[in-house]
């Protein structure tokens, strides 16, 4: 074929043609300018569709944890015939804004900025995310004027980074219909076991605080020392994956105590949010 | 023609990239969880490594000496990249399987071993040839492992229970060890054992 093409035996001949230094220069720029130029065009061409993706992915999860359990499908029906409605709520006070549109808040920007943030003193910082937005989106899902189910989006550190999912709540906002965990990036194959559906199967039917409104949730390995009626507060966490598992443990607790939904929900409970 | 063949089959087998080149074990132990992820990974691997052996192979007149690793890598990660974002755009549930381990395909020793190894000293269809053969044997590998651990690990193929969980109300009690990623060690150690005894036969065999 070509001068080249030697047996593989030669294989690693004598260096490529007359080497002088601005040839070498201009040629690795070179490469390298062909290549940021691909980079940046898929990248940028491509960025649309990925948007698109993941919106699809969020909304099909929520559908996902609303199905997943026989329980609740015959709980809510063919979810098909549910409402699905966006509100946004106002955590502090856990009255819903009527005035705010759910679709134009940014969550993770919302968060960040001075402005329609706070900032978590330490111990109080379960989750450990250090601000917080006041205004969180939620969705509630209805059926035939009835709420089944609200769903409120939650977040924390696990093990090595950010740890975000939606908590689905029955009507009484005490029981978990489900969890779900949308993006995480956590060690691949150990932490990451916490969206696979083995462990978030344990969630549904947990209730999150006893008769007498203590909160009581967690996720725990050992589970020795526990109260006689413990088992419907507490979820199994994953050997090995435990940072990651109380994570989501933490975070589960912190939003839905009184720095995060605790007030809305108990509005929803007490019948005031329909 | 007969060379392409040669080309292309040798790296299966006889000089699989896994077991004998011990090349791009990492990626090996993470994605044989199951079949599915094994397969797109090596669909994955194959593309890269068809396109960087190629465009490789290809600038090697010009790719100036002192600087070869450094275009071979800018070359690879490119169109690692790429391939991520293609996979993130047409495939987004594939991408949330293999997470980091499509960007980890930059570190896989296979790919920069190939081009520096082969595509450097080689013409564009005999390192297209190598680069098909080694995803082959890459796929092969990671087929076997991947069809073990997750038949015997969740009684599944494809994602398909094939064997009835005795949780479920079957027989079949799934080997959870083969589920975690140690077992990927222990395979694919069991794969070079082997390929090592049945190469030192032959060696022996032959006069």
């Amino acid at each position: 074929m070509s001068e080249h093409a030697t047996t593989g035996a030669s294989g690693r001949g004598p260096p490529s043609p007359r080497s002088t230094t601005l040839r070498t220069i201009t040629v690795t720029l070179f490469v390298c300018l062909a290549c940021s130029m691909l980079v940046s065009i898929s990248t940028v061409v491509l960025r649309p569709i990925q948007r698109e993706n993941q919106r699809q992915a969020r909304e099909a999860q929520i559908a996902a944890i609303l199905t997943r359990e026989p329980a609740l499908r015959e709980l809510l029906g063919d979810v098909n015939t549910a409402t699905l409605e966006s509100r946004v709520v106002e955590l502090v006070s856990g009255t819903i804004m009527e005035d705010m549109d759910a679709a134009a808040l940014d969550p993770v920007r919302s968060a960040r900025e001075p402005e329609s943030s706070r900032e978590l003193p330490a111990e109080r910082d379960l989750a450990r995310i250090q601000r917080q937005a006041r205004h969180v989106a939620v969705t509630f899902v209805r059926r035939e004027g009835t709420l089944h189910a609200i769903v409120v989006p939650i977040y924390g550190r696990g093990y090595g980074s950010i740890i975000r999912g939606s908590l689905a709540l029955a009507g009484d906002a005490n029981t978990i219909i489900g969890l779900a965990i949308s993006e995480h990036g956590e060690t691949p194959g150990i932490g990451s076991e916490i969206t696979e559906p083995e462990w978030t199967g344990l969630w549904p039917g947990k209730k999150l605080r006893d008769d007498k409104g203590q909160l009581r949730i967690h996720v725990a390995l050992d589970e020795t020392s526990a109260a006689a009626d413990d088992a419907e507060f507490h979820v199994d966490g994953i050997s090995g994956a435990t940072k990651s598992c109380d994570g989501v443990g933490n975070m589960v607790r912190f939003w839905v105590g009184e720095d995060g939904f605790g007030p809305f929900l108990g509005r929803v409970g007490g019948g005031e949010i329909r | 023609m007969s060379r392409f063949i040669q080309t292309l089959t040798r790296p299966v087998l006889e000089d699989n990239p896994i077991t004998v080149q011990l090349l791009g074990l990492c990626s090996a132990l993470a994605v044989t969880k199951s079949l599915e992820t094994a397969f797109a990974m090596s669909a994955a691997v194959a593309a890269v490594l068809v396109g960087s052996n190629a465009v490789i192979s290809l600038l090697r007149g010009v790719i100036p000496h002192p600087t070869r690793l450094v275009v071979q890598i800018t070359i690879i990660a490119s169109m690692v990249i790429v391939t991520d974002q293609l996979i993130a755009a047409f495939a987004p549930e594939l991408s949330r399987q293999l997470s980091i381990f499509v960007s980890l395909i930059i570190t896989n020793c296979i790919i920069l071993g190939r081009a520096e190894a082969f595509a450097m000293t080689h013409g564009v269809t005999e390192s297209i040839a190598d680069a098909l053969g080694n995803a082959l044997g890459y796929l092969l590998l990671l087929t076997c492992v991947g069809a073990i651990r997750e038949l015997l690990g969740r009684g599944a193929l494809f994602g398909h229970q094939l064997l009835p969980l005795a949780r479920e109300g079957g027989w079949f009690q799934p080997l959870e060890i083969l589920h975690l990623p140690p077992a990927g060690f222990f395979l694919i150690a069991l794969f070079i054992g082997l390929s090592s005894v049945l190469r030192n036969r032959s060696a022996k065999a032959a006069p």
